[in-house]
């Protein structure tokens, strides 16, 4: 079973590399990336609704935050997964909320896994009334590097733009 | 040493004590420093997000939401875009409600009412405000006015909200600038006094390196002086360690081993400079030190032992060890001097004192002989004298051979005094205390020297003062001596002038019945000088040689006798010289000074004697009968054994070397024969005078002793001895003369035997002095030459008699060469003997 599984998200990846084109989004846009875009036709942007973040290679972990009540397991596409499907090409990227809340997280700090861009808390889609639909959210219980207060300032709630910035 | 120690103590202690109030200071300072930086680090990292902000901004969402129902309720039915708005931004507004609600970093804020309440308000109207929100669009479009009116009510809560979340946190974060403003404080007071801590270490290392190098320079200049004092030093300066190499050297050692200071440097001292015959020893004492002892020299000052140079030379040194330690080693100073020199000058001085001993001794030795020599002729004198008072003399000629025979004899007992001074150095001289008339002694003195005083142009007299005492114990001869050198030396230097000799009795003695008698002797002479008093009495001190020895002689003997002497002089005028003696008180004895009737009065003896030499034995046999004595003779000891085996007789007179048997032999049978005579006195007649040989005739069994040649005196007293058990037994030396002898035996018999012996003498001398030594018959030679010393001694020719039992000794122990070479000699002798002999009818009555 853990074979088939481990097979299937392959094939998901292989599947993946092989669509040079972005699809176009069909239900409602939830994340537009802009900037120094390399993927080709993504130079006007790249619109993502739910579903073609969901395609992406997801990761999931439990940690707790100091803006929750005890521990959440998160899901979501971590944001190097993200900018790579969009072939970013920059030093910073700069996320900004609903509310036009925005902070810029360097490009070398991101790593291979964290943080992710996450889209379920505890086995449900965020609501706008819960930080949803996307959440940068870090391991904050893995490492005492991310309980520093850029760490937090970084975990941006009601994301809906990334600005790759040269 | 402990003082040190203590010292070093106490500095290690200071040095750890501020070790570790520094290691506690940083420690303290590195404790407050994290804390410092953790309350950054907790500012810098607070899980806080940017809570300012979120708070502020409720009322920004607030106000967006609120704005978004006024412009929605304006619009009446106009797009649906409105209505998106106003949800929209009432879940913004909801999400950060929810977040103040929710998030951890709010908690502690939640806990204060004034925040809580608003909290709860808003949060319900929220709530309440969710079902029209999500309601269709005409649902809400209805109920705008309502949700806005609702929203309206909040607005103030909303405000309180974000004004005491804010003043909450700028209360805390206050609080906390506090709390790291205390922690910064006490960082700063502990790291002054770190400071404060490592400056007085500091001053204190400081001080004490000061210190150290102040020590440094003394010590160096203590080394420097050390070593001045070393290299300067006279006396050898050797350290060696505990192994007994050597570690010093300094110059003067260099000098006295002949070592330098860089060969001795590290080699064992014993085999440096101790000689191979001390060596055993030294080794011995390093090991005695090295297992804990002491040396037996170290710190006993200083001490001679031998030593030995380089070249092997070995020489006397004076060593004082001392031990030290140095550092942590134990180390041995000693201090050599070369005593070779001083040992050399002290071995010198005691040979020049032994050869002056010796110088001593042989003087002593001349004066013994010379005495004798003296004393020979001067018998001869006294005897002729006293033969001259027998014949007819006019008054005036009885009265000169008075004097001449005091004077005589006066002399024969100065010479005895020479004798006595010998004794005297040798510890011998007895005061013989006897009843004595002084008026005698002193009357005789004056008659004895009056004419020598008349020869000067001095009178001479004597005289008591005060009350007389005359009779007292005491020693006349002595007496005599001291009194008749006293007058001899103020005669001597006084010209017509006056003697006077006075006696007093000054003070009672020490004990009942003894008085102190002052004899004083008074001249009008020259005197003595003031620088000569001290001195005068010494031995040979005079400023006229020829008085020798008079004034010691009489210092001797007063002194002998308990008493002093002395002298007071006025240089030209005179001198008077002083004797005060302790005098016993006496009875005199009227017989005391008459030998002559006492002798008269003894009884007839039946008298045996046994001598080989003819003339002697008719000597004795003269003076004998002269006494009224019987006499039978025996010509050897075995004939006197025989004839004391037949018949008691009352005395025997034995001569001591004879052929056949010997006197001490005869002596003996006749003592162990238990014949008549066997327990009767027997008197040894010899030549031979000295203790030793008188204590061997002792020993032989005899009674008594008479010196040869016989003198009549003597053998009066001998017999007197022995007969009556009373009297003194004194065997009397040398008394006898020449005129002695012609006196006891008559002219006529004296001449016959002295003619005989001359014969005799002359026949022998010849036959002798004819012999070749190298065959001669040598038993012959000894008898011959002994049967003509018996006479010669008899004669008082001691000298030839000498000579002739030389040759009878050599001859006994065959000693051909000796022989010889003494008989060569022989007729010199003789005809010295001769002339020393009056001739043969020379003196006739």
């Amino acid at each position: 079973m853990r074979i088939l599984l481990a097979a299937l998200a392959m094939i998901l990846t292989l599947g993946q590399a092989q669509a040079q084109d972005l699809a176009e989004p069909t239900g409602e846009v939830v994340l537009t990336i802009t900037g120094n875009l390399t993927q080709s036709g993504a130079e006007d942007g790249v619109r993502f609704d739910m579903d073609m973040l969901k395609a992406l290679p997801a990761r999931t972990f439990a940690t707790s935050t100091i803006w929750t009540e005890g521990e959440s397991t998160f899901v979501g596409v971590p944001l190097s997964v993200v900018l790579e499907a969009v072939g970013a090409d920059g030093s910073m990227i700069r996320a900004t909320a609903i509310n036009d809340y925005a902070v810029e997280i360097p490009m070398d700090s991101v790593t291979e896994s964290d943080p992710i861009v996450a889209y379920e808390m505890d086995g449900a889609e965020m609501s706008r009334r819960q930080k949803g639909p996307l959440w940068i959210v870090y391991p904050y219980d893995s490492d005492p590097k991310y309980q520093t207060e850029v760490t937090y300032s970084r975990s941006i709630w009601q994301l809906d733009r990334l600005e790759v910035v040269k | 040493m402990s003082d040190t120690d203590t010292h070093v103590l106490r500095r290690r202690w200071v040095f750890g004590l501020i070790g570790f109030g520094v290691l506690l200071g940083l420690v303290a300072v590195a404790w407050l420093s994290a804390q410092v930086f953790t309350d950054f680090n907790d500012r810098r990292a607070a899980p806080s997000d940017n809570v300012q902000w979120t708070l502020s901004q409720v009322e920004v969402d607030y106000l967006s939401y609120l704005n978004a129902l006024e412009t929605a309720s304006a619009a009446q039915d106009a797009e649906n875009g409105t209505l998106d708005l106003v949800r929209r931004r009432f879940d913004l507004f909801y999400s950060r409600v929810d977040t103040l609600a929710q998030s951890r970093v709010f908690q502690p804020l939640r806990q204060d009412d004034r925040f809580r309440l608003p909290l709860e308000r808003v949060t319900r109207h929220l709530n309440a405000a969710i079902p029209l929100i999500d309601a269709p669009d005409a649902e809400l479009s209805e109920q705008l006015d309502d949700l806005k009116r609702a929203a309206l009510e909040i607005g103030p809560h909303v405000r309180t909200l974000a004004v005491s979340g804010i003043s909450y946190f700028a209360t805390e974060s206050d609080q906390q600038r506090i709390q790291t403003a205390a922690n910064l404080l006490r960082l700063a007071i502990l790291s002054g006094a770190l400071l404060l801590t490592l400056g007085a270490v500091s001053a204190y290392l400081l001080v004490v390196n000061r210190r150290a190098t102040r020590r440094g320079r003394a010590l160096r200049q203590a080394n420097e002086r050390m070593n001045t004092i070393l290299s300067t030093s006279l006396d050898g300066v050797i350290v060696v360690d505990a192994k007994g190499d050597v570690i010093e050297f300094n110059p003067a050692a260099e000098a006295i081993f002949g070592y330098t200071a860089d060969k001795a440097r590290g080699r064992a001292i014993g085999d440096l400079i101790v000689p191979p015959h001390l060596r055993a020893a030294h080794r011995a004492g390093m090991e005695r030190m090295q297992a804990g002892g002491d040396l037996h020299v170290v710190g006993k000052g200083r001490v001679q032992l031998e030593a030995m140079r380089a070249d092997g030379e070995q020489f006397p040194v004076e060593l004082a060890l001392q031990s030290a330690r140095a550092g942590d080693q134990e180390i041995i100073i000693g201090f050599v001097r070369d005593i070779s020199q001083r040992v050399a000058a002290q071995q010198e001085l005691i040979s020049t004192r032994d050869q002056a001993l010796a110088g001593e001794k042989a003087k002593a030795e001349f004066l013994t002989v010379m005495s004798h020599e003296i004393r020979t002729p001067l018998n001869g004198l006294l005897g002729n004298l006293t033969l001259l008072k027998n014949t007819r003399t006019t008054r005036e000629q009885a009265r000169f051979v008075e004097n001449m025979e005091i004077s005589g004899q006066i002399l024969l007992s100065h010479v005895d005094s020479v004798l006595d001074i010998a004794r005297f150095e040798a510890g011998k001289l007895s005061v013989a205390l006897q009843p004595t008339d002084l008026n005698d002694i002193l009357q005789e003195i004056v008659d004895g020297q009056s004419g020598n005083a008349a020869s000067r142009g001095n009178s001479i007299s004597w005289q008591w003062v005060g009350e007389a005492r005359p009779c007292v114990a005491a020693d006349a001869q002595r007496l005599r001596q001291i009194l008749l050198n006293l007058v001899g030396n103020a005669i001597k230097f006084t010209e017509n002038g006056r003697i006077s000799i006075e006696v007093e009795v000054t003070e009672p003695g020490p004990t009942a019945g003894v008085n102190i008698f002052e004899f004083r002797i008074i001249d009008t002479g020259i005197g003595i000088g003031p620088d000569e008093v001290d001195v005068i009495f010494d031995d040979f001190h005079t400023s006229d040689p020829s008085t020798g020895l008079g004034l010691g002689i009489a210092r001797r003997f007063a002194r002998a006798m308990g008493g002093e002497i002395g002298v007071e002089s006025t240089p030209e005028e005179g001198s008077v010289f002083w004797v005060r003696l302790p005098l016993q008180d006496a009875e005199l004895d009227a017989n005391v000074d008459s030998d002559q009737s006492d002798v008269q009065h003894a009884q007839p003896l039946d008298v045996l004697v046994v001598e080989d030499n003819e003339i002697n034995r008719e000597v004795i046999c003269n003076m004998l009968k002269l006494d009224g004595h019987r006499v039978t003779v025996a010509e050897n000891g075995q004939l006197g054994v025989d004839a004391a085996a037949a018949h008691r007789f009352d005395v025997i007179l034995m001569d001591i070397s004879m052929p056949v048997m010997d006197g001490p032999t005869a002596t003996r049978h006749i003592r162990s024969g238990g014949g008549p005579s066997a327990d009767i006195p027997i008197i040894a007649v010899s030549a031979n005078v000295l203790p030793d040989a008188v204590d061997a005739f002792r020993a032989a069994g005899m009674t008594a002793f008479v010196g040869k040649p016989i003198a009549l005196d003597a053998l009066r007293k001998a017999l007197r001895a022995v007969t009556e058990p009373d009297a003194l037994i004194q065997p009397e030396d040398e008394t006898d003369h020449i005129g002695d002898l012609r006196a006891s035996l008559g002219a006529d018999v004296f001449d016959r035997l002295l003619g005989k012996y001359l014969s005799e003498g002359d026949a022998v001398v010849a036959q002798l002095a004819g012999l070749d030594g190298g065959e001669a018959d040598l038993d012959q030679v000894a008898q011959e030459c002994h049967k003509l010393a018996g006479s010669a001694a008899t004669f008082g020719a001691m000298g030839f008699r000498d000579a002739l039992i030389a040759i009878e000794m050599a001859a006994k122990s065959a000693d051909r060469e000796q022989v010889a070479h003494l008989l060569r000699s022989l007729p010199e002798e003789w005809e010295r003997a001769k002339a020393a002999l009056p001739a043969p009818g020379a003196v006739k009555g």
